[in-house]
């Protein structure tokens, strides 16, 4: 099935589940037991859900409504339901009519309806991000971490429920405090609340829990994965970062002393390094950033996977940010096979490579080689936005290479999304690119080739002629009365009158293309030499050209700067000539 | 018999010609690659201080494009005053990376600037060895440029400047400068107006591109004027010349950092003086043409009498213009260089670069090896035969010697005039050599038969001979190669200058007589072992010596890895990602250009060490107590201070190594402060006990050791200790009143302090709510502290 179809199908199911079903199913459907377990030792808000539901109605239901309190399901990473076998079709549900603000809703689909009477047993499972708010916001350097928790005592249910309990794992027995909810108690790293007996639908009981959590908040506000394939036998990743820690800000004096010898005390909630995992035959691998290569990481080339261990250029503390790169390259056949069919198939995880992130906004962009065609994209999941096209130019491209692009926000680990693009390639494509050069190259030499051969007019030109400068240089002495012409002659320093009349000759019998302007100087000059007689034209001509023009030339040019200065309301700048 | 010999000498003109391009093709391949080793040791980054500032510029050229970058200006330093960017660059290395960026932009490559400007100073250096090589063809031959471009391709003076990631204005400058000569000599050697326009265009790329175009400026005059004292002049003079000093001086004019200092300096004087002076040694040949003798010996005496009092008119005008001035009209780096006690004496920031030092004389070794010892034999060589372009060649290289014993880095001026005449010298050996060992080849085959005639006939054979035989024979590296085709072309030509009988303008020609054989085999071996130990010297210096990008380090671990030391960027990307944008760092100046370039923050002084009294406002603030300091960055608006502290891991150009240039500096302007204050009682800078007072209060000392005295533990060593100083510190516990710690960096090497809006409360005040203050007595107090009330 293709995305768009399967975009397709969610929203009309979502449209039914809006419509029809809620209203009709929940008067019918009772809890019998819920049982809640809330982990909340990481910086992620994990929860377990274990439910009896029975169908008290007269008709069969084919839904069930999941709710959730407090705005939590806009946080919602990811929310699995189960009846034990097969994970169940969702889709977003308006909330009933009487539920308070902020509860958001899930419709699962029963694998079977649920006939009068009849019950079920589900498990549902899921991730909130950002929903451990720190408090303080600010904290000093050595000054535990503590993070507050909202939610509702009992279950958010659109239906009513005979038992319940909710557990809430903090992994820390330094709580600060917790709402009570009688029964409710804190035994070790665990705060129990329940079991409660017969609680109305949306009967809340508001809850906030305030604890140490010295997570490191590893927050990726923007995540940027791009993936170039290239048929000559490599695909290309680089994943670019932007990593928050999300925790307290650490405010005040930061001291590295304190961070090298206490760092229980002082770095407690930082982030030393990520650690990422690649598949084992991948190669190449780069870390840096704006400025360069990190040189902090480590790659160990295993058997059946790459792990490597990334440290930014220093570890992060609460409300510190840090950019950065990392990238690799994975052998073609790894990655993309042949179908049956004839198209390609690139088969790759759709998630970046380091763990334990939150991010915020995934960006994919898959670049196909130049010339694909018909891009197909299926990833194990409804997408929010539809996958965007687009071209992208890299090395010699001509025509430019599809790009298929992703855009997924609020993605963990636990998603774990398979990214598959279909695409249909001839290997012909391969060829195009050494063509081009041969046929720029061989364009090149046949144009310098005809050129050469035709090129008379190159050779023809007077400078080639004149005598090279292998010819040793005749030189010029100022008591010397011959006349002043390029000519060749003898080399090296020389007394003056050596050899005066030799050279004149060798340059007479020169082929000279003569130049018209040359031409015209040279008899000018001889004009000058022969025939010029001082009398009162000629100095009244000299008089007008040597003094009247440049003196008028000189008094515009001034007058103009002047009348700039006063425009521009400058100073009048001192000439030559005017008092300064 | 005639015609075939003249077939045979083309064929082999052919086939010399074909290996002498392969083997320039080597030499630039070589001296591209042989600048890569920083790349492969370490990584693509560009190097040390002045490139960042390079790199950023190049970088708003590919962003903002080429009219902006003219009229970029950079509010990112020097605040609060900015700088003009675009008029106060030289341009040409920025414009060619980006050329080349967009070039390949074009062809879709999709590059990175930072990759092109890395790469950009080892392609120059192939670019410099094929313009050397045609330089020193025009002066000498063939052979005499393929040797000077195998020297000057590994030269370590010019590595040192032109390594990958080496980005600075030498990288291309060094190239520009071999190639205007070369466009010089090839105008005065043709006559022709259109090597005279290449000329202009030369000239014009190298005033775009390095200040070091004076040197250009003052050489061609020099050059002008001894061909004028030597009779010299032609026309081909004239046209090399006449038109370069015109429209160089328009072309230098129309770089905007020279501007009319393309007139009005002293640098430039002398083009226009000798200007004149060939204008008038000209005038002077065409009087005499055109005057009968006894006309014109008056004439000459008339012109010498008023030509005298004129000149020495104008002479006075010149003289009473430049003495008007302080610096007599030279900028002050120039003039440091005429007088070279001048910068130590007037102006410490020139003098406190390690660069602007004079030389040692191992230096000299260290940086040219073999060159060294060949120049002055390629000095005698120039007289052999002298022509103008010899000439040229040996005014270079005495100019060259005398700038680089002035300041080291003009070292990189002398390295090209030191390749080529030690290429000429080693090509003028080689060939000698070699043309002795082919004469005694063949006269041990045809001994008997040979005559004092055909003897001569026979050498010139054997010696057209020597370049194919020696190649097919054993293996070659590129210089060997270079070498023997070198010998080859010169060898036939010194043979038939002897054959020639030519009028005795060479004093070795009527003389020639080859060598005995064992001798010539002895030599050759001696002239290859050396070439061989000079590439394995530059190769050495080029992997260890010079490839470091000093904004890493690295040190041998002791299970044989490497440790790297990356604080500098690691303090950079924090400033970069956790300081607010508008945010204004200062340091010392020696870091601005790393700061606005990698931490892209405003600093308040930079590598651009334009203004005096900004960077020694700086000096105060780092040389002064606390308070002091706290007052003069809180009036810049500085909120971030970092200091670079070499204390921990024993590097050591650190700030307290720097730090008597803050106070030199400093106190040249403000003289309140005073050097021996921070000097011990011995007059010796020292850091411990002994130190000085003011050096102890000093905001720097603070910054710099603020909690350190417990890392000596750490390291095995007394409390306090300091690795760099090899002493324990003199002053160990104390708070900081008006700065915060906010980063220190793995290492200790860069330590970021905030300026606190309001001074920390001092705990040993008593609290001011406790106790009665009279309204009075809280003012003073403000009034005391220097916070604003």
């Amino acid at each position: 099935m293709s995305l768009s179809q399967r975009t397709m199908a969610a929203l009309l199911v979502l449209v039914l589940a809006a419509a029809m079903c809620a209203p009709a199913a929940r008067a019918q459907l009772v809890m019998e037991d819920v049982k809640r377990r809330i982990d909340l030792t990481s910086f992620r808000a994990g929860f377990q859900t274990k439910l009896t539901v029975r169908n008290d109605g007269q008709t069969a239901a084919e839904s069930v409504l999941l709710c959730f309190p407090n705005g939590l399901l806009d946080h919602a990473a990811v929310i699995e339901t189960g009846d034990g076998g097969t994970k169940l079709k969702w889709a977003v549900a308006l909330p009933p009519a009487d539920a308070p603000a902020g509860v958001g809703c899930r419709a699962f689909q029963l694998a079977a309806p649920l006939g009068p009477g009849a019950k079920v047993s589900l498990q549902s499972e899921g991730l909130f991000t950002h929903v451990l708010q720190p408090k303080p916001a600010k904290i000093k350097q050595n000054e535990p971490q503590r993070v507050v928790y909202q939610d509702s005592a009992v279950l958010a249910s659109p239906y009513a429920v005979e038992q319940q309990s909710t557990e809430i794992v903090l992994g820390t027995s330094n709580t600060a405090s917790f709402t009570a909810v009688p029964p409710s108690k804190q035994s070790g790293s665990v705060v129990q609340y329940g079991p409660y007996q017969s609680t109305a639908p949306f009967a809340l009981q508001p809850i906030s829990v305030l604890y140490e959590n010295s997570s490191p908040f590893a927050h990726v506000p923007e995540l940027e994965r791009e993936i170039e394939i290239s048929h000559w036998g490599q695909v290309y990743f680089e994943e670019r970062y932007t990593l928050r820690h999300a925790g307290a800000q650490v405010v005040g004096e930061w001291s590295r002393y304190d961070v090298m010898t206490k760092p229980a005390e002082f770095a407690r909630a930082a982030i030393p390094g990520l650690s990422a995992t690649l598949p084992p035959a991948a190669h190449s691998l780069y870390y840096r950033d704006a400025i360069g290569n990190i040189s902090s990481s480590e790659a160990r080339f295993g058997a059946d996977q790459v792990s490597v261990q990334l440290q930014p250029r220093y570890p992060l503390f609460g409300g510190w940010l840090v950019k950065f790169l990392f990238g690799w390259s994975v052998p073609l056949q790894n990655c993309v096979t042949k179908m049956p069919t004839g198209r390609m198939a690139f088969v790759a995880p759709l998630g970046p490579a380091v763990h334990g992130l939150v991010v915020d906004q995934l960006t994919v962009r898959v670049v196909l080689p130049e010339g694909a065609r018909g891009a197909q994209v299926e990833v194990g999941l409804p997408l929010e936005v539809p996958p965007e096209q687009g071209l992208k130019y890299t090395y010699l491209d001509v025509m430019g290479r599809p790009v298929v692009v992703l855009r997924i926000s609020n993605y963990v680990d636990e998603l774990n999304l398979p990214l598959k693009v279909e695409y249909t390639y001839s290997s012909l494509g391969l060829l195009q690119k050494p063509l081009l050069l041969v046929a720029v190259f061989g364009a090149i030499f046949a144009a310098a080739i005809a050129l050469n051969r035709s090129g008379a007019a190159l050779k023809g030109s007077p400078s080639s002629q004149a005598p090279r400068h292998r010819a040793p240089i005749r030189p010029i002495s100022v008591s010397s009365s011959s006349h002043v012409a390029v000519a060749s002659g003898g080399g090296a320093v020389q007394a003056p009158g050596v050899r005066r009349a030799a050279p004149a000759t060798a340059a007479r019998n020169m082929p000279v293309k003569p130049n018209k302007y040359i031409e015209e100087w040279g008899t000018r000059r001889e004009h000058l030499e022969t025939e010029y007689k001082w009398d009162n034209k000629t100095l009244i001509t000299l008089a007008i050209w040597i003094g009247a023009v440049p003196y008028l030339i000189y008094q515009v040019t001034v007058g103009e700067f002047n009348r700039t200065d006063a425009v521009a309301q400058r100073p009048a700048r001192a000439m030559l000539g005017s008092e300064s | 018999m005639a015609g075939e010999a003249a077939a045979l000498a083309a064929k082999k003109l052919a086939y010399g010609n074909v290996i002498a391009g392969f083997l320039l093709l080597a030499i630039c391949v070589l001296a591209t690659s042989v600048r890569l080793f920083s790349v492969i040791k370490y990584e693509s980054v560009i190097h040390e201080f002045d490139p960042y500032f390079n790199y950023r510029v190049s970088r708003f050229l590919t962003e903002k494009g080429f009219t902006e970058t003219w009229d970029f200006f950079d509010s990112f330093t020097w605040y609060p005053l900015g700088r003009v960017v675009g008029g106060t660059m030289y341009p040409g290395l920025i414009f060619t990376a980006g050329a080349i960026w967009s070039l390949l932009q074009q062809l879709n490559v999709p590059i990175h600037i930072q990759e092109v400007c890395v790469f950009t100073a080892p392609l120059f250096s192939g670019a410099c060895a094929l313009s050397t090589y045609l330089f020193m063809k025009e002066v000498r031959g063939q052979g005499a440029g393929l040797a000077s471009a195998a020297i000057i391709a590994v030269v370590p003076s010019y590595i040192s400047r032109s390594v990958a990631g080496s980005y600075d204005l030498e990288a291309v400058a060094i190239f520009a400068l071999v190639f205007v000569f070369y466009l010089y000599v090839k105008t005065l050697n043709t006559g022709s107006l259109k090597w005279a326009t290449a000329l202009f265009f030369g000239y014009l790329y190298m005033v775009a591109s390095w200040g070091g175009y004076s040197f250009i400026a003052n050489l061609l005059p020099i050059h002008c004027l001894a061909c004028i004292v030597f009779q010299r002049v032609s026309v081909r003079l004239y046209i090399a010349y006449a038109p370069w000093v015109v429209l160089g001086a328009l072309a230098a004019a129309n770089i905007p950092v020279i501007g009319f200092n393309a007139v009005l300096m002293s640098e430039h004087m002398a083009s226009f003086f000798v200007f004149g002076l060939l204008h008038a040694a000209l005038a002077i040949q065409y009087i005499q043409h055109m005057l009968p003798p006894r006309a014109y010996s008056a004439a000459k005496r008339l012109v010498i009498t008023v030509g005298g009092a004129a000149l020495a008119l104008v002479l006075a005008l010149v003289v009473s213009y430049v003495a008007a001035s302080p610096t007599f009209g030279w900028t002050g780096r120039s003039l440091s260089l005429l007088d070279p006690t001048y910068a130590s004496k007037y102006i410490p920031i020139i003098a406190s670069v390690s660069e602007h030092q004079p030389p040692t004389w191992s230096s000299y070794f260290t940086d040219l090896h073999i060159a060294s010892l060949l120049a002055p034999a390629g000095l005698l060589l120039c007289f052999r035969p002298l022509t103008d372009a010899s000439l040229f060649l040996l005014l270079y290289g005495v100019t060259a010697v005398y700038f680089s014993g002035v300041m080291v880095r003009l070292m990189l001026v002398l390295a090209p005039a030191a390749c080529c005449l030690a290429g000429l010298a080693l090509s003028e050996v080689t060939s000698y050599l070699a043309t002795s060992l082919a004469a005694a080849h063949q006269d041990d085959a045809a001994a008997a038969t040979a005559s004092a005639a055909a003897s001569r006939r026979v050498e010139s054979e054997a010696a057209d001979s020597a370049a194919p035989s020696n190649t097919g024979t054993s293996k070659r590296t590129a210089k060997d190669t270079a070498a023997s085709a070198s010998s080859a072309r010169k060898g036939g030509k010194a043979a038939k200058k002897s054959s020639a009988a030519s009028g005795g303008d060479s004093w070795l020609s009527d003389t020639w007589r080859p060598l005995p054989k064992d001798v010539a085999i002895v030599g050759l071996i001696l002239v290859f072992a050396g070439m061989g130990l000079f590439y394995k010297h530059s190769v050495f210096v080029a992997g260890e010596m010079y490839s470091a990008p000093s904004i890493v380090l690295q040190s041998k671990r002791a299970d044989g890895g490497v440790k790297v030391f990356d604080d500098f960027r690691e303090a950079y990307a924090w400033l970069s990602y956790n300081t607010p944008p508008e945010a204004k760092v200062a340091s010392w100046w020696d870091y601005g250009y790393q700061t606005t370039a990698m931490a892209n923050r405003t600093v308040i002084v930079d590598n651009n060490t334009w203004n005096n009294t900004h960077i020694a406002t700086v000096g105060r603030a780092m040389s002064s107590p606390e308070k002091k300091a706290w007052q003069i960055f809180r009036s810049l608006d500085v909120e971030y201070v970092f200091v670079v502290f070499g204390g921990f891991i024993g590097y050591p150009s650190d700030d307290i190594n720097k730090f008597l240039w803050m106070v030199r500096i400093g106190g040249g302007v403000f003289p309140e402060i005073k050097e021996p204050a921070y000097l011990g009682a011995d007059g010796n800078y020292r850091v411990d006990d002994q130190a000085g007072k003011a050096l102890l209060d000093s905001t720097m000392w603070k910054l710099s050791y603020y909690r350190f005295a417990d890392c000596g533990p750490m390291f095995g060593a007394p409390r306090g200790y300091d690795r760099v100083r090899n002493t324990v510190i003199g002053k160990t516990d104390f708070e900081l009143k008006y700065f915060e710690e906010v980063f220190t960096s793995e290492h200790w090497m860069m330590r970021i302090y905030r300026v606190l809006p309001q001074p920390n409360r001092d705990t040993k005040l008593r609290n001011p709510r406790r106790t009665k203050v009279t309204n009075r007595a809280r003012i003073k107090r403000r009034a005391a502290s220097g916070a604003p009330a």
